[in-house]
């Protein structure tokens, strides 16, 4: 990706720390990361090093203790609850690792929930749109599943395409093969990788697979909630290169 | 087992709120039906109480003529060597404060052997009765609650004769109870103003053969009467009042069963992740159940014992307005305290900790088995809830069949109708699980379609896939709501039947009464030349008087109506059975009478039956030519023209009615009737139809309080119903919302979405209750109260309060969604969207 591109996230020493019962626990400190407009960038790490969290925060989903997070130049921190909500309906994807369908929606409902919420597309249109969106990842013959009336694969590409379905500027994706088996799994990213690349969003995916990292443009490491450096994370060493864990 | 216990009971300190309310859920059950049972209770204590007080332990009555007979017929059979015999003069008086109290006049020297009263003769205070004349015994406790500080305060009473000032000793007996005041013979005489006459004798005949021959010896007029032949008329309406009181009391256990099942199961469904991870642990079934009953326990123990002190607290309230009924409609009672008995108790031990471990035990039992467990168990369990909504349905048509099928034919009398009324309730009650799920798949569906509403589809999909929760919920509500209609539909009818009723019957323009209350057989008298007098004065065109009195037949004792009545009765007499046509002379000239609907159901009489009626003249016997409706006595009334029981002019009669002659100003007829009191000894009152009809309706509203009372608790526990639903889907589906949020739904999204749910469960119980309200307000109206009474009224379509339950049903639903929605708007996300990950 060019560094021309106008920058879609934007964190500036962003820190999150609660308090509890053993006093305060910092877990993300001093985080800076940039993403640019189309850019696909990596999160890697172990369990606990503030991975998640980290894309908690990009979402507006928790507050940051310390620092900034901007969404296409709007800082989150500025923002009432009611406006980050809103930013996240426009800019914003969201892909998680137990998928989170809603059950009482059909696939092709799952979809088109996202247009709706935004009222860009309303009725027949909106679910035109979804039903787009989910042959594009498939999945045309099962408009009318139900999620449990999927595979946990098919459930997670009705999640990709109702991140996708209102083409935002940022999918945020949170191990999104971690609950499906390597085949299965690299479908689903192959799957993620094409839509990102259709509808030219930014993609900040946490992974513990070094594997899919390295088919990313960026691989970010994240040690005790820091972000290391390019350099200092080759320094680290790659964890053993494997299929979609 | 220690730290199992702990995995499972730290939930409390984790999600108290949910903890609370399985708890109130319990209170609330165990305070109403334990309230109403100790109501119940305390008034029929008193009401027995005042029976013992008064008619003692007599086996039998000497009753005469309803102005009394000559106290000598008692000194001549005590002449005659009967010595168990008390004489007795009785009756209500009011203090100047307006409160009524009953006299009884007793000869304390013959009491003994009577009445707990005079247990305590040889005791100075009973002595005095005797030395002392103007003394009264009065129960302890109620001059304990006097505002006087005199050791022997002085009271005035409105006697017959004018105000009397009487000197209040306390009674001996210090249990007694209520309003009994007790005096000697002869001072009851100057204030009932009956001197040398007596009410009754009673009689103790415990030997064969006594009563035969003490029969031989009284004179013309008197007859001896059983005592159960008196008291059991009394007893059965006050018995009929109770089963309504026991009606609502089962209603309210019914809707609060409902609550308690439905926190209980929730409370464990809610943790079966918990009872998953323990069995993979190695714990046994044994032990799950164990654990889960063991905290069912506690809750059942914890909500019955709090539910108990709640209930004595609710019954003090409600045991007032019981007495209130009670006094109005059968006799004076008055209740002082509540006391819960033990049998009462246990019974509330075995409905909270009962109810609470049989709500458990089913979750229990399919944690135990591993069926159930995590998410997909939870799909799984409300696809079983789903699957069971048919069998239920079938289930609820057999039951309204068969309710159905007694209530035509009438089957098993007043239980019957009880038993087919609750057939019907459970019968419709068990359809209902089936259409809402249809009408949520419905509003989910086809209908969120057509009209492109997201919000909607989600609420009424998400209510659909949680029917284990919205189910219990929305029966709970709608049986409250039903409750309050059908309630609505009884009173209302009644109230409007009364209404007319009233109308009817007060059909002069002026009212002169006897002062005293007349709601016992020694009721004031007015002289019979009053209305001779009256109807000759130019500004009066007809007179009617009326008496009522008990007397003696071959049906017992019954209550006689003396009528003499305007030219026209007829055509307002409200009859429904029998020929009106040439009615009037059959009553003036041959010894034929009318009975109410309320005595022809209690005795079993038709048109065309005779009635033997003990009159001054001796036993005769009464052709009965028609029933007319009548709300007065709920035991019936035979009505006979007053110069028919008398054999000529009656020597006097309870009230009079007076109609204007053309062209006279009331006020001017009502002025000369005072003046004209003036000059007599009589006290009176004069009164307007549109007062007498006023204090009617007022005791009728007396006398229902106590039903709206119920209705509000019942509306109580439905909300804590919605609520605990509505805080158990909120719960069950925080990670959904969490994901509908971090889709872009925004908090206040959130709120309508909850709001929008609460709104479709109160809509939907609001619109089921109005078809089975109405069905129970029919079946009170002509089951129930049919067989109770023997009223029969309209039935009324009650307009406003069906608005008032659709109002009611929305109101409670969205009260309860208030707290689930603002917590929901702002929940954590985070920690949501882990849930079950």
């Amino acid at each position: 990706m060019t560094s021309q591109s106008p920058s879609v996230l934007e964190c500036r020493s962003l820190g999150f720390s609660y308090r509890g019962a053993a006093g305060v626990t910092a877990v993300l400190q001093d985080v800076d990361l940039s993403l640019q407009a189309g850019e696909r960038v990596a999160i890697v790490g172990e369990s606990g090093s503030g991975k998640s969290t980290l894309l908690h925060l990009a979402a507006g989903l928790e507050t940051p203790s310390a620092g900034q997070v901007r969404v296409k130049d709007t800082e989150l921190g500025s923002l009432s609850e009611r406006e980050r909500t809103l930013l996240r309906r426009r800019e914003l994807g969201i892909v998680f690792q137990a998928f989170h369908l809603i059950p009482t929606l059909t696939a092709l409902e799952n979809v088109a929930l996202p247009l709706e919420l935004e009222g860009s597309a309303r009725g027949r249109e909106a679910r035109d749109r979804a039903a787009a969106q989910l042959a594009s990842v498939g999945l045309s013959g099962k408009a009318d599943r139900y999620p449990e009336q999927l595979s946990g694969g098919e459930q997670q590409r009705v999640a990709i395409g109702r991140a996708l379905v209102h083409q935002p500027a940022l999918i945020l994706a949170d191990e999104p093969t971690g609950n499906l088996d390597s085949a299965t799994g690299e479908s689903v990213f192959r799957l993620l990788l094409e839509q990102v690349a259709a509808t030219g969003s930014a993609l900040l995916m946490v992974t513990h697979s070094t594997a899919l990292a390295e088919r990313l443009d960026r691989t970010v490491r994240m040690v005790d909630g820091r972000l290391l450096a390019q350099d200092e994370a080759a320094a680290v060493g790659s964890p053993a290169a494997g299929p979609a864990a | 087992m220690r730290l199992l216990l702990r995995a499972w009971l730290r939930d409390w300190t984790r999600h108290p709120l949910q903890r609370l309310l399985t708890i109130v859920g319990v209170i609330i059950a165990v305070a109403v039906v334990l309230a109403v049972d100790l109501a119940n209770q305390s008034a029929q204590r008193a009401f027995d109480r005042s029976m013992i007080d008064v008619a003692g332990a007599a086996t039998h009555q000497v009753l005469g003529p309803v102005d009394g007979f000559p106290d000598r017929h008692y000194r001549d059979l005590r002449l005659a060597g009967w010595r168990d015999l008390a004489p007795i003069v009785e009756g209500p008086l009011r203090l100047r404060t307006g409160d009524t109290i009953y006299l009884l006049g007793v000869d304390p020297l013959a009491e003994a052997p009577f009445r707990e009263t005079a247990a305590g003769f040889g005791s100075v205070p009973v002595q005095r009765l005797l030395t002392e004349p103007g003394t009264v015994l009065v129960p302890p406790r109620w001059l304990a609650a006097q505002e006087t500080t005199a050791d022997e305060p002085r009271f005035t009473l409105r006697t017959p004769a004018g105000l009397q000032t009487v000197t209040a000793i306390a009674a001996p007996d210090a249990d007694a109870e209520g309003q009994l005041w007790v005096t000697d013979i002869a001072t009851a005489q100057v204030l009932l103003d009956r001197v040398s006459l007596l009410d009754r004798i009673d009689a103790r005949l415990e030997e064969p053969g006594q009563a035969e021959a003490l029969e031989a010896l009284l004179p013309t007029g008197l007859e001896l009467v059983p005592v159960a032949a008196r008291d059991a008329a009394a007893r059965e309406l006050a018995q009929a009042f109770r089963i309504n009181l026991t009606a609502m009391s089962l209603l309210a256990l019914l809707i609060a069963a409902f609550l308690i099942y439905n926190t209980q199961t929730f409370s464990v469904l809610r943790r079966l992740e918990v009872l998953a991870s323990l069995r993979l642990l190695g714990v046994s079934r044994e032990q799950i159940v164990g654990v889960v009953l063991f905290e069912a326990l506690l809750v059942g123990l914890i909500g019955t014992v709090l539910g108990a002190l709640a209930g004595i607290w609710l019954a003090q309230g409600l045991v007032g307005q019981v007495a209130r009924t009670v006094s109005d409609h059968f006799f004076v009672v008055a209740v002082t305290a509540v006391e819960p008995r033990p049998l009462a108790l246990a019974a509330m031990v075995a409905l909270g900790v009962g109810l609470s471990l049989l709500a458990a035990l089913a979750p229990a039992w399919e944690a135990a088995r591993g069926r159930g467990m995590g998410t997909s168990g939870r799909a799984a369990l409300e696809q079983r809830a789903h699957g069971l909504t048919g069998l239920l349905f079938v289930a609820g048509v057999l039951a309204i069949l068969l309710g159905a099928t007694i209530a035509a034919l009438g089957l098993g009398a007043l239980v019957g109708g009880f038993v087919a009324l609750f057939l019907m309730i459970t019968g419709f009650l068990l359809l209902l699980p089936r259409f809402l799920a249809a009408g949520l798949r419905w509003l989910g569906g086809p209908l969120a379609e057509r009209f492109d509403w997201p919000l909607p589809r989600l609420a009424g999909r998400s209510l659909e896939r949680s029917l284990s929760r919205s189910g219990p919920a929305v029966v709970a509500l709608t049986l409250a709501l039903a409750a309050a209609i059908g309630v609505s539909v009884l009173v209302g009818s009644f109230r409007v039947s009364v209404s007319v009723w009233l109308g009817q019957t007060l059909t002069s323009d002026v009212y002169v009464v006897a002062a005293s209350p007349a709601s016992a057989r020694g009721s004031a008298w007015l002289p019979g030349h009053w209305a001779e007098t009256m109807a000759s004065w130019p500004e009066v065109d007809t007179v009617s008087t009326g008496a009522t009195m008990d007397a003696v037949s071959g049906r017992g004792l019954i209550q006689l109506f003396l009528l003499r009545p305007h030219p026209d009765w007829l055509e307002h007499l409200p009859l429904v059975e029998g020929d009106a046509a040439g009615l009037d002379a059959l009553l003036r000239d041959t010894d034929t009478v009318l009975m109410t609907e309320g005595f022809s159901a209690h005795q079993g009489l038709r048109v065309g039956d005779r009635l033997e009626i003990t009159t001054p003249q001796g036993r005769r016997s009464f052709a009965i030519a028609g029933v007319y409706r009548d709300y007065s006595n709920p035991g019936g009334t035979v009505l006979m023209r007053a110069e028919r029981y008398h054999g000529g002019p009656a020597p006097g009669f309870g009230s009079m009615g007076l109609r204007t002659a053309d062209g006279v100003p009331l006020e001017t007829l009502e002025a000369r009737i005072e003046a004209w009191l003036q000059d007599q000894d009589t006290p009176t009152l004069v009164t307007r139809p549109d007062a007498i009809e006023t204090e009617s309706m007022a005791i009728f509203d007396r006398t229902f309080a106590i039903t709206h009372l119920l209705r509000l608790i019942t509306l109580l526990v439905a909300f804590v119903a919605i609520l605990s639903a509505l805080v158990a889907l909120q719960m069950e589906r925080a990670r959904e919302y969490a994901v509908l949020r971090s889709t872009g739904l925004l908090p206040s999204g959130v709120s309508r979405l909850v709001f929008l749910q609460g709104a479709l469960l109160g809509l939907f119980a609001a619109l089921a209750a109005i078809p089975l309200g109405l069905g129970m307000g029919w079946v009170l109206i002509e089951v129930i109260n049919r067989e109770a009474f023997g009223w029969r009224m309209d039935v009324m379509l009650p307009g406003i309060p069906l608005a008032e339950n659709l109002f009611l049903g929305l109101g409670a639903a969205l009260l309860a969604s208030i707290y689930p929605a603002w917590r929901l708007a702002r929940m954590p996300l985070v920690p949501a969207l882990r849930l079950n990950e």
